[in-house]
Parts: structure tokens; C-alpha cells; sequence
């Protein structure tokens, strides 16, 4: 099986007062295992609805999401929280780091959740990688945004899920701190074996993926 | 603190301090009389000694109810004072307050002119007739004479922008010459009715363009090999600046014989893990494109600079740069950009995906991004090794 | 409407939720204003009504002064005005008891009497009558008509033979009810009349007074004005009286303000409190749209407005409703709080007939002012710094505020996560809000402890035991110095004293009595005591163990306290006799068989002992030692101790014992319980509700609390949950945060308020305030209030969760 998320005619539409918008419109794609997948479209185009149904954020109003052999919304409630917080790594534009808590807090929270034992030397290997190992008791808003996100790719990577779905990570950096967190994230998923799903509306960004999907008005029209 | 913020200091500083005279005043006049009283009731006690303590206590009842009646007597004509003073200060900033209106309306004037400088209207507007100052006249004129400039320096831009527009269109046409006579060699030397020299000039031409044909099968077979893993890349430590020499003097001759002139600016040597030959060859590729794409006499800039893990090497030319929407195809085989093949005929599109095969090998990244105006900027990072504790790195 | 106006009233509607708990706070505080100087104001206002219809309004009377230094008073310059009095004596009948006397015009006004008919007498054969008086002496007559008088004059201090006169009516007083109950008269005559009868240098007026109030203004300095001119005028402190209830309800008491102040600014405080932490606690989402509204243009001024007047916007609707509220509580339920008390008292009866004749101002219009005045400071406080907030908003760090700023750039963190651990995380985190909410629900909690304490203890059983010892108890009718009945004496009934052994058998054969204690009484007097008689009550041996446990100073047995010449003294009386000491010795007299004896007492030690055992007798002795003070009967008191602390049977037989024997009374345990039932329940009830509402309002500081520390963290938690935290784990965290609040809370107030409720007790005791003696534990108000705040917390963490759930994680991310 070399897909690992498999989408088959995705449905969700949003009403706004009279209109209906078709956030993801019958569509079908597949991801590659280990591959570096770009979602690329313009801002309204609906790939960040179809990001989140991947994730199990939101849900679809028809259609199927397997996620490496489950169906995702097959799961109930509780189940789905704990698929998401095993297979499924998160990275957003606004970091979404919790405020209250320290940098090492944030990137062992997944795991924290799940219950599972933190092996230090890990974390510590991957905030070494990533370049934050001096900074490992420091409180989010002392960080930078480069740095802000580099905690939240560690978040993502620590509890080795099987895909990891960036939301725009570098929507808010600057066109150096982007290439940075970038190069990061590419070199983090080759070495960690990830699989990475991101979506941009970027072009340059776009050039790193190993994939990229363009996406229309809820459609799929070019895989590349 | 603002001068009127002083002034309003000074001014109730002045009147506490009339209140503190007046009290002073009071005070003298209530203690003097308290005094007579004292005496009053020490003299009737001395006569009627049954009485004193009758005596001192009424006596002390009366003297209070003088006081009481000094007190609001004092009162009132602090009342009256300050209603006064106030009146007077009320009045003067009245008028004061009138000309801060005057004042602020002349700015007013000048900040509607700004906007419309601003708004590309070099108009000027007409004075306001209720400003009557001297001083607001001289601004006026100045603002004046900014928009005469202004609307001067305006028309001598669009001369200017019409100037290169044709100039453009006369270096293409100038191009279009050379590139008609060799199709017109190569059709002549097919020709039967030539002397032995003519064909041999016209089989010249045809050889170099062979010549070319080879370099490019070149291109295609290390591309094979780095497809079919033929290619080995293996990272050893060396020095980042080497690597970029050596690629640089790989494409001087060409650069060279363009006339173009490759710069390279490098905040420090970095020594980081690569494949020295290959990381190279994909540099190489990266500047025969910019060399090729480019008009003669350009400049190639190299910036080389460091990240917190990785290390940037951005090559920027000023070529004919790639169009919108195939940004994320120039990295693919046998892509050519639109425009690119209009330009050189020969090139088989391997470069780039060459060269973004070895980067990416290695653990780098390499995107090419659309300059403003014309050209390309290509940022190729490739990871630091055994990461530098250097605090001015950490810091992004 | 301005933009500003605009922008205000739309961020109430927008942030409806909160305005509604902000306006709840702010119409609970406000219904607290208004209720609490309300309803004192009432209850004073209905007293100080009903003692001016009963009492005179003379400050002050002096006794025994002469003509001439009454001449000297009237020219003093503290009294604004004055009458005089002199009583002559009585009108001699056996029917009734008729004072005559003499009162000039001011006097008359001073005791509130009203002719009703005719004019006050002058000339020398003239009187003023009631109707009574005329049907007790079986005459009639109108105005002008003569009447023959017989009347006994007072000459040194006794009363003369009876002697007759002619008088002309001139004037009719009116007759109470109670007068005629009590069969106690007024006759008015003329000041010829006094002179007549009495040589003018023996004449002693009762000179009436009334300080001026420009010279004294409150109740302690008229007071004070009175005895300055005691002393000068050398009026001894037995010949002169304070008028102290018509002071304290015409002057304003300087002791009332300072209460009725703090009581209003614990009300404030916690409004403030509750309305500043509302605002505070959802200031990190507003200071975002501040920020956005600031970046379009707005001004700091501006913006403070826009935050104050949607303050005000909302304690617009909050303070009438409030208003409202408590105007329908004071006309309803305040009247429903008179009706509690059952008390047959006279100024009782009073204040009902006066409010239900509707005599009594209920609602006063400035109160109505002060309250919405002092709502409105509230509100306007408890928003200054949410105004300084908004007013220090930059644009650019608006939308990056997440409420505190931690100035903390790094933190010892833990290894692992848990969700207890993220919860403390996010307590520690937000340490100043958690203390803020934690110490104004704390305070309140604290306050109803202490509160809850005192009424605890204020048990009108305890009370009621304190108050009468034993079930029952009967003593013979005693009365002194009054020359009509020489017999009451107590010195003439001991010789023939009704409780005797037969009675005591009779009593004892009473069904449901199980056994009867006889405790003995006498009275001395003594320089020491100011020449005041004071009684020694004679313990019986079954008494030794209460007597000997009461000493708290001192040490004396009971076997010591039987030779008659040690004396134990009760605390109370070193209230008034302040000097008195262990060790001294009190020359008393008293009398026996007719004859004035002396005898020394010496102090053996202090004591403490409820009223019930001393029954007003501050000297207490073995009973031994009482008998070698005479040989007569001295039984005072004969303590029943029944089965039942109440039964209407045996009630009603001991009282056709008593109403048989017809020379001795009773008091029953039964009638003090109901006394102190009825006036506790009163009070108990005003204090619980006034608890409750402040505890209402501290709630509301919760509900806030939790509300927002999951609304604010709205995007926290879907991050949170993003990352795979499901919502059981959710209520999980949740509730261990409610519960630290709830937790921290209880500590502080049950605690702090056990801590504090002893000596608030202790002082209550001290003060004889609801005849507190024992201390007991308000378990059963502290267990409520713990259930309530955790049943409170608990549903609230329950609801809360369910709307958490409700939104879709999408909006909570993105929010």
C-alpha cells in the first residue's frame, strides 16, 4: 500500500446566508507514503478545509477519509482523539503553541496526552536537530516566530505520527526565517522517514515538495 | 509638559497661593482675637474665682462661635477670589483657544494639500479665506512651489519609461539578425552551387552548433547516472567557499566571453558536509543557466550566508527570469521555460533537475524565485553539520 | 448616536454573555445598596417614629432643682429650651395611682400631652383632669364646674395626710389605653398651687431640657453637653436623667454611620471585586478588538469611553432593576419581618400601626439616589483599569495580548504532561486571577462563617436556658419602695414569705416535675455600690458545681461561701462598679425585723454566671451563709426542673398554684424562648439573606471565572484538543481547575472563618449579644456552603464542557 491517506469523493459545503460554497467538491486524491506533498491554491480555494477533514478537525458531509487503513470517520468521539493524537502531527501557521507552557512542555504534550512514556534522549536528539536545545525551558512568547515554529515541527515530529499535515507554516515568517523552517521541515522529514502534506499558496514553497496538488474551487485539477 | 499644561500650573499656583495670604490673613485675625478672649475669661475668672470654670467654658463657647462666623466670612471671600480668578483665566483662554482654531485650521489646509500631492494631483488648492497670518502665507508659498516641482518631476518619468520601452524593442530586433544568418549558412551550405570555401565557412558554423549538441548529450548522460544511483554522493566536511570557486571558475570563460561578471559575497567560510564534485556540478548548472539566460554584460551576484542549521547559497542573475506559473516546473526533466526556448535554441532542460537532484540528496532544498524587475534568484540551503554553538547564529 | 455610542452598544450585544453576569453582579450589588440602609434605615426610622409618638422629648430632666438655679439654667447657652416640672403628689384613692403635678407650658409640650379640652390651669383652685380620673373618684363635671379633691402632698420625701379641696376643671388630658390598664393617672395643677402647698425654698422641679444642636450635634456630645452642665450646676449624677431614647432617635449616633459605612463598603468591595474580575478576566479577547479599533483611528479617550459607557450601559439596566427588586423586597418583605416578631412589646405594636397606617416613610428617595450613585461608582471603579487597559492598548500588541504577561521568559518545567499537570500549569500561570477570584470568593466565604458562627451560637433554646434556670420558676411578688404597699417590701414579705414547704410539696406532687431547687435572695446596700441596692442570691448545695465552675477569678470554695461574710461578685457588676476587686471588703446594710443591720462582705473571687442563675443578683453566697443575714424565710426562688421543657399541662397547673396562692409569680422557660425565637429569627433572617445575596454575587465571580478561563482559552484548548487531548480529558482538566478554585476558597473561608468566628464570638459573649454562652461550631452552615460551592462548580464545569463541545474545533483554532 504506498498511499497513505486516501480520499475518495470528499463533499463538504459551507452555507453562507444564501450561497453555498463548496469548500471541497467531490474530490479524490491520494498521498504517497514518504513523499513531500504541496497543496497549492489560491486563498479560498478550499484546500485548507480538505487539510482539516484530513486531520480530523472537521468533518466532511460525505465522502471517506483513510487514514493509513482506518476510516477516519468511522471513529467515535473520543477514538477519533486518540487516532489523531498517534497518527496525525500538526504543524499551523499560528504555531498554535500553548502559551502557558515551556518549550519542552509544548513538544512532549502530544505524548504527555497519549499517556506515553517520554524518552528524553529523543526529544532532546530532535530539539538538538532542530536547533533548540538551549532553549528548552524558554515560554513561547519569548520565542521568535522562526522559532515558535520550530518547536511546533518538533511537537509534530516527537510522537512520530504516520503523516504530518502543515497548515501555510510559514505564513507568518519572513522570506529568510521561511527558507530556514523550510529546509527544516524538508530535512526533518527525510531523516525521520515523514510523510508531509502542506498546503501554500506559495509557488516557491511549493518547488521543495516532492508532489505538488493544485486545487480549484474544491477540485483537484492538476497532480504533478 | 506642554506650555499650556504650565501655564495652567502656574495659574492655580497663583491662586493657592491667594488662598494661603487670605488664610494667613484669617488666621492672624482669628489667633488675636482668640487671644482677647483668653484674656476676657482669665480677667472675669480673677473677679468671680467661684465661677471660673463656668466662666472659661462660656467664654470658650463664644469665642468658637466667632471663629465660626471668621471662618465663613473667610470662606466666602476665597469663594468670591477664585470665582473671579477663574472668570479672568476662563476669558483669556477663550481667546487663546480662538487662535489654537486659526492655527489648526492652517494645517488642516496643508494636510488636504499633502493628501492630494499624495493622491498624484499636483493641483494646487485654493487659500482658505479665514486664515489671516503672516506666517501661514510663507507656508502657502512654499507648498506652492513643492507642487510645481512635483508635477515637474512626474513628466520627466514617463519620458523616461517610454525611452527603454522602444530600447527593448530595438536590442530584439538587433538579436533576430545573427540567429536568420545561420539558418541562412546551414541552407546555403546544403546548396549545390557553392565554392569549396563557402561550404567549408557554412559547415564551420554547422560544426559549432554540433559542438553544442554534444555538450548537451553531456548534460544527459551524468543525468542518467544520477537517476540510475550510478552517481555516489558522499558528504565530506569541506569548505563551502571551495566548492562555490570552483563552480565559479567552471563557467567563467563563458561568463567571460559574455562579458558578464559573476560577484560572490560570503559572510564567512563555513565548512559543511557535501559532496564536493557533485554539489559543483549542480552550482555549475545553476550559473550556466543564469550565464545562458542572461543578456551580455549582466552581473551574477553569489551571496552566501548562514541560517541557524543550514547555510544559503543564493545566486541571483538578471535574466530573462521564469514565468508566472511554472515555478514549480523548471525542476522537472526536459522542462524549458517558455521564454527560454525562445531565447537559446539549444539545452535539453537537465540543469535544474540535475542540480536539484544532488542539493536535495544531501538534505537540501533549492527554489528559484521571480526577481523584481527581470531575473532569478536561486536559494539552494544545505544542512550545517554538527551544529556551531554560535549565539550570533541561534539568533534568526 | 456617536460612534463611540455605537461601538459601545455593540460590543454589549456582542459580548452577551458577560454583560449578563456583569449585569447580574451589578443588580445584585445594587439590590444589596438599596436593601441594606433600606431596610436599617427603616428599622430605625420605624423605632425612632414610634419613640417619638411614645417618648418625651426633653433630653435631659434634672431632679431636686431649686427655683433659683432653674432661673440660672434657663440662661445658659447650651439649652435651647426647657419646661419645668414638679410633682406634689398624688390624689388620694385606692383604685388607682393619679399623679399630681405641676407643669408649665413648655413641659407639657415636652411630654407630648395634649389637652384635650380646655387650657392648663393657672390660677391657684384650678386643675386639669382626665375622664378616668373623674370615674375613679366616682365624680363627673365638665370645664368650669367644681369638684372636691382629696390628695396627699409629698413633704420631705413621704407623703402627707390626705387632705381635701375645691377645684375648677379647667381642662381635660386624654385617656390611653394604657393608663387605664394600668390604672395610672396625670392630674395637672397649677404653679399658685405648688407654691401654696409647698414653701418655695423646699420646691424640687424636675427641670426639662433640651440642648441646642448647633452646640452639639450627635447623640455623644449632647450627652456629654448634659453632664458638663450637671457639674456645673452641681446636680449629683442620681438627680439627673438622659433621655437616651429620644437621643438616639432624633440625633444621629456617631457609632450608627461607621457601621452603616462598613456594611456599604464590603458591598462595594465585593462588586467591585466581582465586577473588576469579570472585566479583567475577558480583557485578553477585548483588548484584541481594542487594538483593531484603535488601528482604524480610535483615540485612548475614546476608547476609555467606549469601555466605560458599555459599563454603564449595562448598570443602566442592571441598577433600576435593582432598584426595582429591592423597592418590591422593603414593601413586601420587610413587613413580612415585622409580622415575626410576636413580641407583645409596645414600641412593637407600635412601628406596626405606624407602618401599617403607612405613617412611616418606607422608601426614601435619597436612598434611592445613594444607591444608584454608589452602583454607578462601583461600576466606574471596577472598570478604571480595564479603561486603563484599553487606553494602553498599542495595535500591533493587541492582537498578540493573551491577558497576563508573563514576564517569565523561561520556567523549570515538568518532564512528562498530564493533564493535572497542565491544569496547574495553567493555575500557576495565571496566578493574580486565580488569586483575585479565589479572594473575593474567599472573603465572602469568610464573612458568612463569621457570621454563621454568631448566629450559631445565638441559639434562643441556649439563650432561653441561660435566661431561667430549671423549667420553671416561681418566686413571691416583691416590690419596693412603694408607700402604697409597704407590704411588697421584700423586708415585710420574708416575715411571712409565701414559698414555704407546703408549696414546695404541692409543687413537687405536679405531674412531669421531677424535682425543685430552692435558691435564697437578699438585699444590701452599700456606699460601695453608690448607695444602689444590690442583691446576694444563696445557692443551694445542688447549685456548689455551677457556682464553684463559674469563678474565673479568685479562688474560693463553697464551703468558704457559708459563713455568710465571703461573697462571690458576677462580672456584670464590675460593668458598672469598675473598681471593685478581690480582696475588698464592702460594708453593707440591710434590714432585718424592721432594723437597719450592718455586716462586711469581702470579695472572695469573680464570677461568671449566666442570668438564669443569678437572676439579677450580681453577690453570690452559699445558702448557709444567706441564712445568717436574718432569720426569716428567705426563699426567693423556687426552680422547677420538668420532664418536658415545655408542657401546656403542667404549665397550667403550677399557674392555678400561683393564681391560688395569689402572693407569688412565675417565669417560664417557655415565654424567654419565645422572646428570644421571635427576635433571632428576625435577625437571623436579615443576616442570611444579606449573606446570600453577597454569596450570589462571589458565585457569579465564579461562574465568570470558569466561563471565561475556558472561553478566553477557547482557542487553547481546540489546539489542545488538535493535538489530541479528547474531551474526557478536557473535563478532566477543567474540572481539577474549578476545583482548585473551589478548594482554595473553602480553605480560606472555612479556615479563616473558623479562626476568625472564635473571638468574634468571644466579643459577642463579652457584649451579652443574644446571650451567647457557649461556642458552637457552624458545622451545619459550613457544610452548606461547601455543598453549594461544589454542586455550583461541579454543574458548572458540567455545562461549560457541553458548550466547549458544541463548537466545532475548526472555529475554536481559528478563533
Amino acid at each position: 500500500m504506498s498511499e497513505i491517506v486516501k480520499i475518495t469523493d470528499l463533499v463538504k459545503y459551507y452555507h453562507v446566508g444564501e450561497n453555498v460554497v463548496k469548500a471541497v467538491d467531490h474530490t479524490n486524491l491520494e498521498i504517497e507514503r514518504g513523499k513531500f506533498t504541496a497543496i497549492v491554491g489560491r486563498s479560498g480555494s478550499g484546500k485548507s478545509t480538505l487539510l482539516q477533514i484530513i486531520g480530523g478537525l472537521d468533518r466532511p458531509d460525505s465522502g471517506e477519509v483513510m487514514i493509513d487503513g482506518t476510516n477516519l470517520f468511522k471513529l467515535k468521539g473520543n477514538q477519533l482523539a486518540v487516532f489523531r493524537r498517534k497518527k496525525i502531527g500538526f504543524i499551523f501557521q499560528d504555531y498554535n503553541l500553548i502559551p502557558s507552557l515551556n518549550v519542552w512542555e509544548n513538544v512532549v504534550l502530544p505524548m504527555g496526552l497519549d499517556g506515553r512514556k517520554v524518552k528524553k534522549e529523543d526529544v532532546l536528539k530532535i530539539l538538538e536537530q532542530i536547533g533548540l536545545d538551549d532553549k528548552v525551558e524558554a515560554m513561547p512568547n519569548t520565542l521568535s516566530g522562526g522559532q515558535k515554529q520550530r518547536v511546533a515541527i518538533a511537537r509534530a515530529l516527537v510522537s512520530s505520527p504516520a503523516i504530518i499535515l502543515a497548515d501555510e507554516p510559514t505564513g507568518n515568517l519572513d522570506s529568510k526565517t521561511e527558507l530556514e523552517v523550510m529546509a527544516l521541515l524538508k530535512k526533518c522529514v527525510k531523516d525521520f522517514n515523514q510523510t508531509l502534506v502542506m498546503i501554500t499558496h506559495d509557488e516557491t514553497i511549493a518547488q521543495m515538495a516532492d508532489v505538488v496538488v493544485v486545487i480549484e474551487d474544491g477540485k483537484v485539477v492538476k497532480k504533478a | 509638559m506642554d506650555r499650556k499644561g504650565k501655564q495652567k500650573i502656574s495659574f492655580i499656583c497663583l491662586i493657592l497661593v491667594g488662598i494661603a495670604l487670605f488664610a494667613a490673613i484669617f488666621f492672624c485675625k482669628v489667633s488675636y482675637e482668640k487671644k482677647i478672649y483668653e484674656d476676657q475669661g482669665k480677667e472675669l475668672s480673677a473677679i468671680y474665682p467661684e465661677l471660673a470654670e463656668e466662666l472659661s467654658e462660656n467664654i470658650s463657647y463664644y469665642a468658637a462661635k466667632s471663629m465660626q462666623i471668621d471662618f465663613l466670612i473667610m470662606l466666602a471671600v476665597i469663594f468670591l477670589a477664585v470665582i473671579v480668578l477663574v472668570g479672568a483665566y476662563l476669558l483669556l483662554t477663550s481667546a487663546n483657544k480662538k487662535r489654537l482654531t486659526e492655527a489648526e485650521k492652517g494645517l488642516n489646509f496643508v494636510y488636504e494639500q499633502l493628501l492630494s500631492f499624495q493622491n498624484g494631483n499636483m493641483d494646487i488648492l485654493p487659500l482658505p479665506k479665514e486664515i489671516s497670518s503672516q506666517k501661514f502665507g510663507d507656508v502657502y508659498d512654499k507648498l506652492r512651489e513643492l507642487g510645481y516641482y512635483f508635477s515637474d518631476l512626474k513628466e520627466r518619468l514617463e519620458q523616461e519609461e517610454n525611452s527603454t520601452k522602444s530600447l527593448i524593442t530595438d536590442i530584439s530586433h538587433q538579436l533576430k539578425t545573427p540567429l536568420a544568418s545561420i539558418k541562412m549558412s546551414h541552407e546555403l551550405s546544403l546548396s549545390t552551387d557553392l565554392s569549396e570555401e563557402e561550404r567549408q565557412s557554412f559547415l564551420e558554423t554547422e560544426t559549432q552548433e554540433i559542438l553544442k549538441m554534444e555538450a548537451l548529450l553531456d548534460e544527459l548522460v551524468k543525468l542518467s547516472r544520477l537517476e540510475n544511483s550510478m552517481i555516489q554522493i558522499t558528504c565530506e566536511t569541506c569548505s563551502i567557499k571551495k566548492t562555490i570557486s570552483e563552480a565559479v571558475s567552471q563557467i567563467y570563460i563563458k561568463a567571460n566571453a559574455k562579458n558578464m561578471e559573476i560577484c560572490v559575497e560570503m559572510e564567512k567560510d563555513v565548512e559543511t558536509p557535501h559532496d564536493h564534485k557533485w554539489t559543483v556540478e549542480a552550482l555549475a548548472n545553476i550559473l550556466e543557466n543564469a550565464v545562458k539566460y542572461s543578456a551580455s554584460g549582466t552581473t551574477i551576484n553569489i551571496y552566501v550566508s548562514c541560517l541557524v542549521n543550514h547555510v544559503v547559497i543564493q545566486v541571483e542573475d538578471e535574466g530573462i527570469g521564469i514565468p508566472e506559473g511554472e515555478g514549480h516546473e523548471i525542476f522537472k526533466r526536459f522542462y524549458r521555460g517558455s521564454n527560454a526556448k525562445d531565447l537559446v535554441k539549444e539545452g535539453a532542460g537537465v540543469g535544474l533537475y540535475l542540480a536539484r537532484s544532488i542539493i536535495e540528496q544531501q538534505g537540501g532544498t533549492i527554489v528559484a524565485k521571480r526577481k523584481n524587475g527581470s531575473g532569478t534568484i536561486f536559494q539552494i540551503t544545505l544542512p550545517l553539520s554538527g551544529f556551531e554553538k554560535n549565539k550570533t547564529l541561534t539568533k534568526l | 448616536m456617536s460612534m463611540v455610542t455605537e461601538i459601545a452598544v455593540a460590543n454589549m450585544k456582542y459580548h452577551k454573555s458577560k454583560n449578563i453576569l456583569t449585569g447580574i453582579a451589578i443588580f445584585l450589588t445594587t439590590l444589596l445598596l438599596f436593601l441594606v440602609p433600606t431596610i436599617g434605615m427603616d428599622l430605625i426610622n420605624c423605632q425612632k417614629a414610634a419613640i417619638n409618638e411614645v417618648y418625651p422629648t426633653w433630653h435631659a430632666l434634672y431632679r431636686n432643682v431649686s427655683e433659683d438655679t432653674a432661673k440660672r439654667l434657663s440662661s445658659h447657652h447650651m439649652i435651647e429650651s426647657f419646661g419645668l416640672r414638679s410633682d406634689l403628689g398624688y390624689i388620694a384613692t385606692d383604685d388607682a395611682n393619679i399623679a399630681m403635678m405641676y407643669m408649665d407650658a413648655q413641659a407639657v409640650e415636652m411630654y407630648q400631652l395634649k389637652l384635650s379640652e380646655g387650657r392648663l390651669p393657672e390660677e391657684e383652685n384650678e386643675i386639669v383632669l382626665s375622664r378616668g380620673i373623674l370615674e375613679t373618684l366616682s365624680l363627673s363635671g365638665e370645664i368650669g364646674d367644681t369638684v372636691t379633691i382629696p390628695y396627699q402632698v409629698y413633704r420631705n420625701g413621704s407623703l402627707d395626710f390626705i387632705r381635701e379641696k375645691d377645684f375648677v376643671i379647667c381642662g381635660f388630658l386624654p385617656d390611653t389605653g394604657e393608663s387605664k390598664e394600668q390604672k395610672s393617672y396625670t392630674s395637672l395643677v397649677a404653679k399658685a398651687f405648688l407654691n401654696e402647698e409647698i414653701p418655695s425654698d423646699e420646691i424640687g422641679y424636675r427641670f426639662l431640657l433640651q440642648i441646642d444642636t448647633e452646640y452639639a450635634k450627635d447623640t455623644e456630645k449632647i450627652e456629654e453637653s448634659i453632664r458638663q452642665l450637671a457639674e456645673q450646676f452641681d446636680i449629683s449624677e442620681q438627680d439627673y436623667r438622659i433621655n437616651e431614647d429620644y437621643l438616639w432617635a432624633n440625633y444621629v449616633d456617631p457609632s450608627f454611620i461607621p457601621i452603616m459605612l462598613l456594611i456599604m463598603l464590603i458591598i462595594i468591595v465585593a462588586g467591585i471585586i466581582t465586577i473588576y474580575s469579570i472585566y479583567y478576566i475577558s480583557m485578553g479577547e477585548r483588548v484584541q478588538e481594542f487594538g483593531k479599533i484603535k488601528a482604524i483611528g480610535a483615540t485612548t479617550g475614546q476608547l476609555r469611553r467606549i469601555v466605560l459607557l458599555e459599563g454603564f450601559l449595562v448598570a443602566g439596566i442592571a441598577v433600576p432593576l435593582g432598584l426595582l427588586a429591592g423597592t418590591l423586597l422593603t414593601k413586601y418583605v420587610f413587613l413580612s419581618f415585622f409580622k415575626l416578631y410576636r413580641n407583645e412589646n409596645m414600641l412593637m405594636s407600635t412601628i406596626q400601626g405606624l407602618i401599617q397606617g403607612g405613617e412611616v416613610q418606607l422608601l426614601v428617595p435619597w436612598l434611592y439616589l445613594l444607591a444608584t450613585g454608589v452602583a454607578m461608582l462601583t461600576v466606574f471603579l471596577s472598570l478604571l483599569r480595564p479603561m486603563k487597559i484599553a487606553a494602553k492598548v498599542s495595535e500591533i500588541e493587541a492582537m498578540r495580548y493573551t491577558g497576563e504577561q508573563t514576564t517569565k521568559k523561561s520556567r523549570k518545567g515538568y518532564s512528562n504532561i498530564t493533564v493535572t499537570r497542565l491544569a496547574m500549569i495553567h493555575l500557576a500561570g495565571n496566578k493574580k486571577k486565580s488569586l483575585v477570584t479565589i479572594c473575593s470568593m474567599a472573603i465572602t466565604g469568610l464573612f458568612f462563617m463569621v457570621v454563621a458562627t454568631v448566629l450559631s451560637c445565638a441559639d434562643p433554646k441556649e439563650a432561653a436556658d441561660n435566661s431561667v434556670m430549671g423549667e420553671y420558676q416561681i418566686s413571691p411578688v416583691i416590690e419596693f419602695n412603694n408607700k402604697e404597699h409597704p407590704e411588697l417590701e421584700w423586708s415585710q414579705v420574708q416575715k411571712d414569705n409565701p414559698l414555704t414547704e407546703e408549696l414546695k410539696e404541692q409543687i413537687l406532687q405536679v405531674d412531669g416535675v421531677n424535682s425543685l431547687e430552692c435558691y435564697l435572695a437578699n438585699y444590701v446596700n452599700a456606699d460601695a455600690f453608690d448607695g444602689d441596692r444590690e442583691g446576694i442570691i444563696g445557692v443551694p448545695e445542688s447549685g456548689r458545681e455551677l457556682l464553684e465552675n463559674g469563678i474565673i477569678e479568685g479562688n474560693v470554695t463553697y464551703e468558704e461561701l457559708k459563713s455568710g461574710d465571703k461573697v462571690i461578685i458576677d462580672k456584670n457588676l464590675l460593668y458598672w462598679f469598675p473598681d471593685l476587686k478581690i480582696g475588698d471588703v464592702i460594708d453593707v446594710s440591710f434590714r432585718d425585723k424592721d432594723e437597719e443591720c450592718k455586716k462586711q462582705l469581702e470579695i472572695a473571687a469573680i464570677g461568671d454566671y449566666s442570668l438564669g442563675f443569678t437572676s439579677f443578683h450580681y453577690l453570690i453566697m452559699a445558702e448557709e451563709g444567706l441564712r445568717s443575714f436574718s432569720d426569716h424565710n428567705l426563699n426567693m426562688y423556687y426552680r422547677i426542673f420538668a420532664d418536658k421543657k415545655y408542657d401546656a399541662d403542667v404549665e397550667a397547673k403550677l399557674k392555678a398554684i400561683v393564681e391560688e396562692n395569689g402572693r407569688i409569680e412565675m417565669d417560664t422557660w417557655k415565654a424567654h424562648y419565645d422572646e428570644w425565637n421571635s427576635g433571632m429569627t428576625l435577625t437571623r433572617c436579615a443576616c442570611y439573606a444579606f449573606l446570600g445575596i453577597l454569596g450570589a454575587i462571589c458565585i457569579m465571580n465564579m461562574i465568570n471565572t470558569m466561563i471565561h478561563s475556558v472561553h478566553v482559552r477557547k482557542k487553547e484548548i481546540g489546539m489542545l484538543q488538535a493535538v489530541g487531548m479528547s474531551d474526557l480529558q478536557l473535563l478532566k482538566m477543567l474540572q481539577f481547575e474549578g476545583l482548585f478554585y473551589t478548594v482554595g476558597t473553602l480553605i480560606v473561608a472555612v479556615g479563616g472563618g473558623s479562626v476568625a468566628g472564635y473571638p468574634v464570638f468571644l466579643w459577642a459573649k463579652d457584649h451579652g449579644m443574644f446571650n451567647i454562652r457557649n461556642y458552637h461550631y457552624p458545622l451545619a452552615a459550613t457544610l452548606v456552603m461547601i455543598a453549594v460551592l461544589v454542586f455550583v462548580q461541579v454543574i458548572l464545569v458540567f455545562v461549560i464542557g457541553k458548550s466547549v463541545k458544541k463548537d466545532s474545533l475548526i472555529d475554536r483554532i481559528r478563533f
